[in-house]
């Protein structure tokens, strides 16, 4: 029990001695703070103790939330959980060819990952954008990469680039310095038993959509990006709570 | 030649460049075949005597 706790939420009657503690107890706390639920309900309406009303402000120390009673029921102020889409990591790059994630990007915690990344190529040459998946931060190699890459560039053109038995799979396509960004959704990345899937959308001057997996029943921890042409941006990485 | 593995950047081992070099040669030839798919396109739509709009509009 925190230093603030309290026990008790006493009144006071006409003509009682007011002390000191009987002060402290209202000076000390603008919100009861409580150990825990249980803690909590035995503070109110008791012998000398108030009786639990509508708007009654609570703080719980056990679970770090403020509760408000609504006459019927205690309700946690703000959201009782993390929520559904919880930052995991982040990091910016200044003129990188590879990005990986550090390992343990992807845990069991989550199921399904939401990731951004951000470029902008710092030279004239090409600047087609490649991922991997990693094992333990080291992105696997082998030729079982499969999936495909359909980009419409501004002049309307439509490029179709596929990849099979290949070593990365397609993602990007940015000019050579006017960069681009994407969003991919990896499914179920840490299952040991199923084979992991990409699928996104990029957008640059045109826009596209790619996607993937790869086809080996492995877990994977993170993503390795790769620039054709030196990059600087960034990349964030979101986990997607079942509820 | 350096690698970013979260916040941290080194220098790539030597299995990490030799990939990365495969990785550029790779780029390179998917960026030629592109090109070549392109202007093959280009010419056949040139030999059957469509205009780009043309062109767009049977393609799209």
């Amino acid at each position: 029990m925190g230093a603030n706790a309290q026990t008790s939420v006493p009144l006071y009657v006409a003509a009682e001695v007011l002390t000191a503690a009987n002060m402290n107890i209202s000076a000390g706390t603008g919100v009861p703070v409580f150990a825990t639920t249980v803690t909590r309900d035995a503070a109110f309406g008791g012998a000398g103790e108030k009786v639990l009303a509508e708007g009654q402000l609570a703080y719980i120390e056990a679970s770090d939330v403020v509760q408000y009673y609504t006459g019927a029921a205690w309700a946690t102020v703000g959201p009782a959980s993390a929520g559904a889409l919880v930052f995991i990591n982040g990091t910016t790059f200044t003129t990188q060819t590879t990005v990986s994630m550090a390992a343990g990007t992807f845990t069991s915690t989550y199921k399904n990952y939401l990731v951004i990344l951000d470029h902008q190529p710092g030279g004239s040459g090409g600047a087609a954008i490649t991922y991997r998946f990693n094992v333990a931060g080291s992105p696997q190699t082998g030729a079982n990469y499969y999936g495909s890459k359909s980009f419409i560039s501004s002049a309307g053109t439509q490029t179709l680039t596929g990849a099979s038995t290949a070593t990365s799979l397609p993602m990007g396509q940015s000019g050579g310095t006017t960069g681009g960004g994407g969003t991919m959704t990896v499914y179920n990345p840490v299952s040991a038993t199923t084979m992991t899937d990409v699928g996104g959308v990029w957008s640059a001057q045109g826009g596209g959509t790619f996607a993937g997996m790869y086809e080996v029943n492995e877990a994977h921890d993170g993503l390795t990006f790769i620039f054709a042409t030196s990059s600087t941006g960034f990349y964030r990485v979101y986990g997607l709570a079942d509820s | 030649m350096k690698i970013q593995v979260g916040d941290e950047v080194r220098d790539m081992t030597d299995e990490e460049a030799a990939q990365y070099a495969l990785d550029v040669k790779e780029f390179a030839a998917q960026e030629k075949a592109e090109a070549t798919k392109i202007k093959l396109k280009t010419a056949l739509i040139a030999k059957l005597g469509l205009t780009a709009e043309e062109a767009a509009l049977l393609l799209g």
